[in-house]
């Protein structure tokens, strides 16, 4: 309880997520740096000309086809200037003029293809600035971790859209870790998952466990039972694989695929989701539950066979 | 003649272009590769531990 009061209640602010991680990118008009954090002003020279990348390679490639447009006047021009008589000049510029038509037209057909080819082009010819970009974000959000932690989250959840390592991922755990965590937050974990044990991601997935079980899919379950014997080392790590084995009661198909790690932590289980894994086994006696039906038979005897929650199930007879 | 000429320079410059735009239309590169090229310029020195 003590661990509990030391952390800070916080109103993270909604993360929107795009399609691409990209589209979080912005860029300066004026002096070309690039920042995924900032609203419209430029982090480096303080201007209000920062702009999506999407909005940028746009311009470019409006200004390419436009000089396209500018060279083909000039040439049409330079014709009609050197015409020899009237009748030439009327014909060079009608000429011109259908010549230009038809680019124009199959410009703006071929905008959006062109707008892609520019963003890539972008990225291709700015890589330093956009990593160097991506540094000076990421610095300018670790000088908020002493000052304001919730703030430094919400940059580095920003950053981390586009920088995928477990050294971000542990940052911002930490924090999270500092902060006491709501239902009504919006928060991730598939995204902070790393490689290795961490004791503050596991200690995250067991608050996550109690209070948005929703999160924690495959990918979760995996890293708890690759790391199952160092959890259950460390401080909680019984509880914490408790609640995350109820946490795999929610669906039929996670204790179908974990059923040997339900197995282990079914006695420990809360009443309720011990309930709901009983009803499940009940309910499909004919899935291949391996050894879990029978620790479920057998705890059911030991605990709840005269409780009357499990009494309107178990009417219909203890054959599984 | 040099009108003409000028003419018929900016005909083949038109058509150049037209075929530039469609051969780019042709081989086009879709969003995801970009974002997994971006992706893969941020993260490919960073530390995969």
């Amino acid at each position: 309880m003590s661990k509990k009061n030391s952390k800070t209640p916080v109103y993270l602010k909604p993360f929107h997520k795009t399609k691409y991680s990209y589209e979080k990118l912005k860029v300066c008009k004026k002096c070309h740096a690039f920042s995924i954090l900032g609203d419209k002003t430029c982090p480096d020279c303080g201007k209000p000309d920062l702009i999506p990348v999407e909005e940028q390679a746009a311009r470019n490639a409006k200004h390419s086809m436009h000089t396209a447009v500018l060279i083909a006047v000039c040439i049409g021009l330079l014709s009609i200037f050197l015409s020899n008589s009237f009748l030439q000049m009327a014909l060079c510029g009608i000429v011109t003029i259908v010549l230009i038509g038809v680019l124009w037209i199959v410009q703006r057909n071929v905008l959006d293809t062109e707008s892609i080819r520019a963003l890539d082009k972008l990225f291709y010819a700015n890589q330093k600035n956009v990593q160097d970009g991506i540094i000076e974000d990421y610095k300018a959000a670790i000088d908020n971790w002493d000052t304001d932690k919730q703030r430094c989250y919400e940059m580095l959840r920003e950053i981390g859209t586009l920088l995928h390592n477990d050294m971000m991922r542990l940052r911002q755990l930490t924090l999270l870790q500092t902060f006491l965590l709501r239902k009504d937050m919006d928060l991730e974990l598939e995204p902070l998952l790393v490689r290795k044990y961490e004791p503050v991601l596991v200690d995250y997935i067991g608050e996550l466990a109690k209070i948005k079980r929703d999160l924690i899919k495959d990918r979760t379950f995996q890293y708890i039972m690759a790391f199952e014997p160092e959890i259950m080392g460390q401080e909680q790590g019984l509880d914490i694989l408790t609640a995350v084995a109820g946490a795999a009661v929610r669906m039929k198909h996670y204790v179908r695929s974990y059923a040997g790690f339900v197995r282990r932590y079914a006695y420990n289980l809360p009443k309720d989701r011990f309930l709901r894994l009983y009803q499940m086994i009940e309910q499909y006696p004919n899935e291949d539950w391996g050894r879990l039906s029978e620790e479920v038979m057998r705890i059911y005897t030991e605990k709840y066979q005269w409780d009357p929650d499990f009494q309107q199930k178990s009417q219909r007879g203890h054959s599984i | 003649m040099f009108a003409y000429a000028c003419i018929g320079i900016l005909f083949l410059f038109v058509i150049v272009k037209c075929i530039q735009y469609g051969w780019h239309r042709k081989k086009s590169l879709d969003p995801e590769t970009i974002d997994k090229a971006l992706l893969g310029m941020l993260n490919s020195e960073r530390d995969k531990a």
